[in-house]
């Protein structure tokens, strides 16, 4: 049992959850029913649905097996070395996606620092590709699972380690055998809050894979290239995003915040 | 907490009322710069006439030194739709007859007054290794492309060319506006885009342009429209329809209306 | 070098932590298991984590059967995980993720479980339960069975009964004694219980603000003890008798008497010197527990007199040095000692 909770509190929080979901509620008012069947039909939509489903799953695993090492470094330093990094690690969660995608081209684009190297070498490009998208959406989820990751790393209790390593496990089998497991739930929260940023992912994405109908434009970027031409397509697609992301954030409840 | 709260418990929540007193104050001063202001004169804008605006604009300030002018520059099919939502726009100025017709049926503007018209070209980045010349050399699979998004007048251009000439653009990345396909051209991410010709005149030093027969035939218009018949909005009309208006358009590469 | 002659253990070992700076010199021999005690923040958990490598040390050398596994300066230190040492914590530290089965072959190389271990510590029922299901005595049996199955030369114990009630843990005491006698050369236990050490341990080491303050037999210890905290922990009375009807009888015909009417056969009994009270004269009322004795040795130790006592009962009392003076204590003098019924703490041995 808990102590009530204060009347005060109760009313501001219905106030803001109606705030929330007013904009929502507003938006499923003015879909246009009767032509989503024709509307989702349409290539370029299912194009981009597909598109947006593949490199969001791949952006947040790419997320993860990238920012995990980083959460465990991040885990084990302190000073002023642990906390540059950290805000950089971070930045890309702060900054407008635009300039993160600015970032990124200046870095992989076709005349950029590496990416001109790796065009040279072997031929790849990876803006204007599903690569670039993936990239992109990977780039600005990441922060999220190195914030995840570390801050229930450092919760674990050390001495873990230490029993694992008077068991005769190298640090590598204590990592992967002992510390990731123990944490698993948060891997499991870091990869979906990654995949929920990379499914939203809009202003790196136009930015550095840029917006080409079927092999680069994910659903948001149909929804914006939409809104201008087809208001109502542009709805059924937002539909279609809203259901996708309230599915998933459902179904994985428990395993984001633990059931107590 | 509860009904029956005691006075010292009230007092020792200074931190709650300060916190409340801020919210309050943050409200405050958001819905006060929410409220249409009184003496400002807003203008919607066509990103493809940003250098023109920048230039007419003193003219206006000129006559109406107490008005603050403001000025939205946006793609024009983004323009249109931020006025159906409620945006306030004292005059617009849009490429493509397609997105006036637009306006003029969902809003209250006035008829619209033509003043320029435009036509596409296609510029080519100094740094692609290949030779770009014709139509055919654009078909080069290796080469990336940039087009304006279809609901942009300049994007609804190109594509209406890929029609009648069978060029394929499917490959190509659809930019917010023709500004960015500029950019892009400009900064060497693409090999060449469709931009108009008063954009590649801009940048001429920077890019190479080559014409592609047909591509001329092809134009926009370009129109202003008011909300309303006020002193400033016809001298705003009077301004841009007017002689020096007419050679600055010229200038910039724009076509007679 | 000649193996007999070789301690298990021998170490020496300078190391910061924290405040604190631990200086200690210890040697284990083979098949010896040393108690460590002494206050809280004493340095007992550090001296263990210096000579697994996990707290790193300053100077000083660490050598497990003739094996260099730290000599700062000379060479590397050997990783934690190659130190074939092995560790039980207070809390059991069972990987929580895993089932019992799945914990105690963690660190086996075998594919297949040692079910003479599983048996031994009787955990063959519980195998395929999750961690969570079990109890504060079984969790520290399958962390004993953890760290024995990984086949350590040499195991550390971190106050491995502290988390169990007392009913569980004389039971757990004689399970930790027959692994130990089975499995292992060595080991190091850091206990609070005065019983531990004197259960399971041969000699008892004392740390007191991060240096050893006595390391010698338990026996040593109550008798001569070097500071007054070892003289107000260490220094109970421990008697091994047979109980009948709960009254303890001891192998020189002494008896005494306890407040569990039911208790029979084998049992230790353990009595604070504190609560053991001297007269000049036979105690008035009829309390049970009265001795006539002679005193043989007294110490001082800040303001405590330890007087050491023989004649009906062999034992230790603790009184103040004014009270020691009040009553006339030297040596040879004739007391009567007395202890409540109440006071005396006992424990069965198991089968």
């Amino acid at each position: 049992m808990r102590t009530r909770l204060p009347r005060r509190v109760r009313i501001v929080a219905l106030l803001v959850i109606a705030l929330v979901a007013t904009p929502l509620i507003s938006l499923l008012l003015r879909v246009p029913w009767a032509r989503i069947p024709s509307i989702l039909r349409q290539e370029f939509v299912t194009d981009a649905l597909v598109l947006s489903l593949t490199s969001s799953v791949l952006a947040a695993f790419i997320a993860l097996f990238l920012g995990i090492p980083v959460a465990i470094l991040l885990s084990r330093l302190d000073g002023l070395f642990a906390s540059v990094t950290r805000a950089v690690m971070m930045l890309p969660m702060v900054l407008p996606p635009v300039v993160g995608g600015a970032a990124l081209l200046f870095a992989f684009g076709r005349r950029g620092t590496l990416g001109s190297a790796l065009e040279d070498a072997s031929g790849v490009v990876l803006p204007y590709s599903l690569g670039g998208v993936v990239l992109a959406n990977a780039f600005v989820a990441m922060p999220f699972v190195v914030l995840t990751i570390e801050g229930s790393l450092r919760g674990l209790d050390s001495r873990f380690e230490l029993a694992a390593a008077s068991l005769g496990a190298n640090e590598f089998r204590t990592m992967i055998k002992v510390v990731l497991p123990m944490v698993r739930s948060s891997v499991i929260a870091a990869g979906v809050l990654a995949w929920a940023r990379a499914l939203g992912e809009f202003g790196a994405t136009i930015t550095f894979a840029g917006n080409i109908p079927g092999k680069t434009q994910t659903l948001p970027l149909a929804v914006f290239v939409a809104m201008e031409t087809d208001q109502e397509a542009a709805l059924a697609m937002s539909l279609v995003l809203i259901l996708v992301s309230l599915g998933v954030l459902l179904t994985m409840r428990d395993r984001w915040w633990p059931a107590r | 907490m509860n009904e029956t709260m005691s006075p010292m418990r009230k007092t020792r929540e200074p931190t709650v009322h300060r916190a409340y007193a801020i919210f309050l104050l943050c409200a405050c001063v958001l819905l006060g710069s929410c409220r249409t202001s009184e003496g400002v004169f807003t203008v919607f804008v066509a990103s493809s006439m940003t250098e023109f605006i920048n230039i007419m604009l003193p003219e206006l300030a000129a006559e109406f030194p107490d008005v603050q002018v403001q000025v939205n520059i946006a793609g024009s099919g983004t323009l249109v739709n931020q006025i159906a939502e409620g945006a306030t726009a004292d005059a617009v100025l849009l490429a493509g007859a397609s997105q006036m017709d637009r306006l003029q049926s969902d809003t209250a503007f006035q008829p619209p007054v033509s003043i320029a018209r435009n036509t596409l070209t296609v510029v080519v980045s100094s740094e692609t290794h290949r030779e770009v010349n014709t139509i055919s050399d654009l078909q080069n699979s290796g080469l990336q492309g940039a087009i304006c998004v279809r609901g942009a007048p300049c994007g609804a251009l190109a594509l209406e060319f890929s029609e009648t000439t069978n060029l394929d653009l499917s490959g190509t990345t659809r930019e917010p506006n023709v500004k960015s396909v500029l950019a892009k051209v400009l900064r060497g991410e693409v090999d060449y885009g469709f931009v108009y010709r008063s954009d590649a005149r801009l940048a001429a030093s920077e890019v190479r342009t080559i014409d592609l027969e047909g591509l001329d035939l092809l134009t926009t218009s370009y129109s202003v429209a008011l909300a309303n018949s006020d002193e400033i909005s016809l001298s705003f009309l009077e301004i841009l329809t007017g002689r020096k208006a007419a050679m600055t358009l010229e200038d910039l590469g724009f076509l007679k209306p | 070098m000649n193996r007999i002659d070789r301690p298990l253990l021998d170490a020496h070992i300078v190391a910061e932590r924290g405040d604190l700076l631990l200086q200690v010199a210890i040697q284990v021999e083979q098949g010896e298991m040393v108690a460590i005690m002494g206050p809280n923040g004493a340095g007992k958990t550090s001296l263990l984590y210096a000579l697994f490598g996990w707290l790193p040390i300053r100077s000083g050398w660490i050598l497990l059967d003739g094996q260099t596994l730290d000599a700062p300066g000379e060479e590397r230190p050997v990783p934690p995980y190659r130190r074939n040492l092995g560790m039980v914590f207070d809390d059991g530290l069972l990987f929580p993720h895993m089932s019992v089965e799945q914990n105690l072959r963690f660190g086996s190389n075998t594919k297949s479980l040692d079910s003479d271990l599983a048996d031994l510590l009787e955990l063959t029922p519980l195998l395929s339960r999750p961690i969570q299901e079990l109890s504060a005595g079984q969790r520290q049996r399958v962390a004993l069975a953890r760290t024995l199955a990984s086949n350590p030369m040499m195991v550390f114990l971190d106050e491995p009964l502290s988390s169990l009630d007392p009913s569980a843990r004389a039971h757990a005491r004689d399970l930790i004694k027959a692994a130990f006698d089975s499995h292992l050369a060595g080991g190091l236990l850091v206990t609070h219980d005065p019983a531990d050490a004197f259960a399971l341990a041969d000699r008892v080491m004392v740390l007191e603000n991060g240096e050893v303050s006595q390391f010698n037999s338990l026996n040593v210890l109550s008798t001569q003890p070097a500071t007054p905290w070892i003289a107000n922990l260490i220094g109970w009375n421990f008697f091994l008798g047979f109980a009948r009807n709960g009254t303890v009888v001891l192998a020189n015909g002494s008896e005494i008497a306890t407040s569990d009417s039911a208790l029979q056969g084998e049992t230790t009994v353990a009595i604070n010197p504190g609560s053991v009270s001297l007269f000049l004269e036979a105690p008035g009322g009829s309390p049970r527990n009265s001795w006539y004795c002679q005193v043989s040795d007294i110490q001082f130790v800040g303001d405590i007199a330890r007087v050491s006592l023989t004649g009906g009962i062999k034992i230790h009392a603790d009184v103040t040095k004014s009270a020691a003076a009040e009553l006339g204590l030297r040596k040879d003098v004739a007391v009567w000692a007395s202890v409540k019924a109440t006071e005396v703490i006992v424990q069965e041995v198991e089968g």
